[in-house]
């Protein structure tokens, strides 16, 4: 019996504690020193989750996908909207290598993960899960991410903003490598709490300063007056852009 | 006898024929940022070949712009040989959009060269197509490039060519102004000149062409060799009723069908399976691959799932299958050990392949810019890997400094009072020379949940959200 629970992989044993994998550059070094990869874990399930969509969680992955990009394919499985090709492009991503995966069913889209992580061209997958995973379907995605070296992210932001309008709470039971928690989000920072890591205790919080290109987290707020915004668009046909 | 055909529009009409006459549409070529062919519609609203892309888009917005390709002008016109096999024995093809045809030896069983002309037109039915036949070779394309529809022979080419003026035949421009400048106008007048004098006068290419022309040279057209064309037919033993009971005898010659295309150096990505029925009229089946292969796992693949999906109107009592869209396999790196970007590629057309045989073209595909000012149409799909068009960056609406990551293909009105508006207006305003121009004043904004999303107010003081940052 023990030797099935062994074989099942549901027994931590202290002795077999081994050095964790060289990870993948985050793009932040301070979130680079806090994970025990030195990086993302790039064997395994990284479990991102954010209270509301549009929070900052796919911000946190761009340097990744940039870098992968150029090399191999990013599939992007059951994305909530359209990925914008012009913001992409800004962000020096390689369009030609992003694969957009859109499955009408949850049972494709588990199938379209489990085919990306296999196909051996696919350096990087983002899934964007519609509820959350059972532990069964979870633990296949792990084993084949573990098995082909290819890492997860999947990303779970639940909000009335967000296309399905159903919440979806954190299950503390996936058998994922990393969970991380976006808890709060400034102009310049995000503040992220670790759920779950393996190699590392759970529980820290730790925020992350926001490259400053990114020009929409700069409060402009006094710049705009009400009866700017209300004032008639004028008939010229110049682009106003205010800096 | 030869029969030259000439497709002005060959790539366009080839390839993106569903898009409606109506719609203006325009090829560019990437290297020079010009156009290189349009359509009706968008000659009408003032687009001309040679002309500037952004030049083009002051003048059509709404232009569809598509990139050209070197591999899909070939795979036109190589579709176009296969055609042209039917009527004769020995063609060539000429550049990426013309036709040799031999029909001297065809006219005891098609007839003369204007019946075969008139027959091959309506074969080629939605093809717009210029013909003409000549004893000559090298006349016939004259001739049909000028677009000078004739038939002759060698009783009547002297008489037919002579009054012809320079103007209308296609001469580069080059060729032309030295033509005029010797004083020349008809084209008698240039046949009766010595070829030293042409070659010294204009240039060595034009007398030897107008040799050619003229036939004091002999110049044939190489034979090609004729394409494969796959084709079985079964009779089935029982009724198939439902469409799994097809499965076996489909699995069997789809496996033939990868035979056959190995046999041949060949590839192929679409294979049409018509089931007879006894009484109704017969079913169709496409099975479609992103990629072409010879790989008899992805095409059974492929099979089982559009089964699936596929519900035959009656019974079936025969199958044919035949593919007509074949292309021969590139010379491969016959190294045992294959460069890396070579071992990916594959990878990645298999993935596709069994992406397309799962869940449908429709519902995957590889990021795209499409060049078209509003931004909900700016981002495409394109599901096959040899089609893909990249993203053009001397557009001058891709700057993405202020961009969202996720795009809204139909934008939502929303209520500005939920909104805290953190950086506008940016304007855009496209085709404020047209009746119904599009002015939108973009804003970045923070909902009141946190999140920062991307909004415009139109002309009419409406709100709508765009985009949504992350």
């Amino acid at each position: 019996m023990l030797d099935e629970i062994i074989d099942s992989g549901l027994l931590w044993r202290g002795r077999q504690h081994s050095t964790p994998e060289p990870g993948m550059r985050t793009g932040f070094p301070s979130l680079d020193k806090a994970l025990p990869f030195n990086g993302w874990p790039t064997n395994g399930i990284t479990e991102i989750h954010s209270a509301v969509f549009g929070q900052g969680a796919l911000s946190l992955l761009l340097p990744a996908v940039r870098d992968v990009s150029h090399n191999s394919l990013v599939a992007w499985v059951a994305p909530p909207y359209l990925p914008y090709s012009a913001a992409l492009k800004h962000f020096n991503i390689a369009l030609e290598h992003l694969l957009v995966i859109r499955p009408q069913s949850t049972q494709n889209a588990h199938w379209a993960v489990e085919e990306c992580l296999k196909s051996q061209c696919c350096g990087l997958v983002l899934y964007w899960p519609e509820k959350p995973q059972s532990f069964k379907v979870s633990r296949r995605q792990q084993i084949l991410c573990q098995e082909y070296q290819v890492p997860l992210f999947t990303l779970f932001e639940s909000s009335n903003t967000s296309p399905s309008n159903s919440t979806i709470s954190p299950n503390s039971h996936t058998p994922c490598s990393l969970r991380l928690n976006i808890e709060k989000q400034t102009s310049f920072r995000i503040q992220l709490q670790l759920d779950k890591c393996k190699g590392r205790w759970a529980g820290e919080q730790f925020s992350l300063d926001l490259p400053h290109d990114a020009f929409w987290r700069y409060p402009f707020v006094s710049n705009i007056t009400q009866k700017e915004i209300n004032a008639p668009t004028p008939s010229s046909n110049t682009a106003i852009a205010r800096a | 006898m030869w029969l030259y055909c000439y497709f002005p529009q060959l790539y366009l009409e080839t390839w993106y024929s569903h898009v409606p006459s109506s719609h203006a549409l325009a090829l560019y070529s990437d290297r020079h940022k010009s156009i290189l062919d349009c359509n009706s519609a968008a000659h009408t609203a003032g687009v001309q070949a040679g002309m500037n892309l952004h030049t083009t888009l002051c003048l059509a917005p709404t232009i569809h712009l598509v990139r050209f390709q070197e591999d899909l002008a070939k795979q036109a016109i190589e579709q176009l040989r296969l055609q042209a096999q039917a009527f004769s024995s020995w063609f060539q093809v000429d550049g990426q959009d013309g036709l040799y045809l031999e029909v001297g030896s065809m006219q005891k069983l098609l007839g003369a060269p204007q019946y075969i002309s008139q027959r091959l037109q309506a074969h080629l039915k939605p093809l717009t197509c210029q013909l003409s036949s000549a004893p000559y070779a090298r006349t016939a394309r004259l001739l049909a490039r000028s677009g000078i529809e004739a038939h002759l022979n060698k009783e009547n080419i002297r008489a037919f060519l002579n009054p012809i003026s320079i103007d209308q035949l296609s001469f580069d421009l080059k060729t032309q102004l030295s033509i005029k400048k010797l004083g020349i106008k008809k084209f008698g007048q240039l046949l009766k000149l010595r070829t030293a004098d042409i070659a010294y006068r204009i240039n060595l290419e034009t007398a030897q062409e107008l040799e050619y022309i003229a036939g004091y040279r002999k110049w044939l057209p190489k034979p090609e060799k004729t394409q494969p064309f796959f084709y079985r037919c079964i009779e089935l033993d029982y009724e198939a009723n439902l469409a799994h009971q097809l499965l076996f005898p489909l699995s069997k010659l789809i496996r033939e069908f990868c035979q056959f295309l190995t046999e041949h150096c060949l590839i192929s990505h679409e294979l049409c399976v018509r089931c007879i029925h006894r009484e109704t009229e017969p079913s169709y089946l496409t099975l479609t691959l992103a990629n072409p292969t010879q790989n008899s796992d992805e095409w059974l693949y492929l099979l089982r799932h559009a089964l699936e999906r596929f519900s035959p109107s009656a019974a079936t009592t025969d199958l044919q299958v035949f593919s007509k869209k074949t292309i021969l396999v590139e010379t491969k790196n016959l190294n045992l050990i294959q460069p890396k970007n070579t071992l990916n590629i594959e990878k990645k057309n298999a993935l596709m392949n069994r992406l397309s045989g799962r869940i449908g073209p429709q519902q995957y595909g590889l990021l795209s810019y499409k060049l078209t000012p509003l931004p909900e149409q700016q981002t495409e799909l394109v599901n096959t890997a040899s089609v893909y068009a990249k993203c053009d960056d001397a557009h001058p609406s891709t700057s993405g400094h202020h961009r969202p990551i996720w795009i809204i293909d139909h934008p939502k009105p929303i209520h500005r009072q939920q909104y805290h508006l953190l950086h506008g207006p940016e304007r855009l305003d496209q085709g404020w020379w047209q009746a119904t121009p599009c002015r939108r004043d973009y804003y970045i904004a923070q909902h009141q949940q946190g999140a920062i999303h991307w909004l415009y107010k139109d002309a009419e003081q409406r709100w709508f959200l765009q985009g949504y940052f992350s």
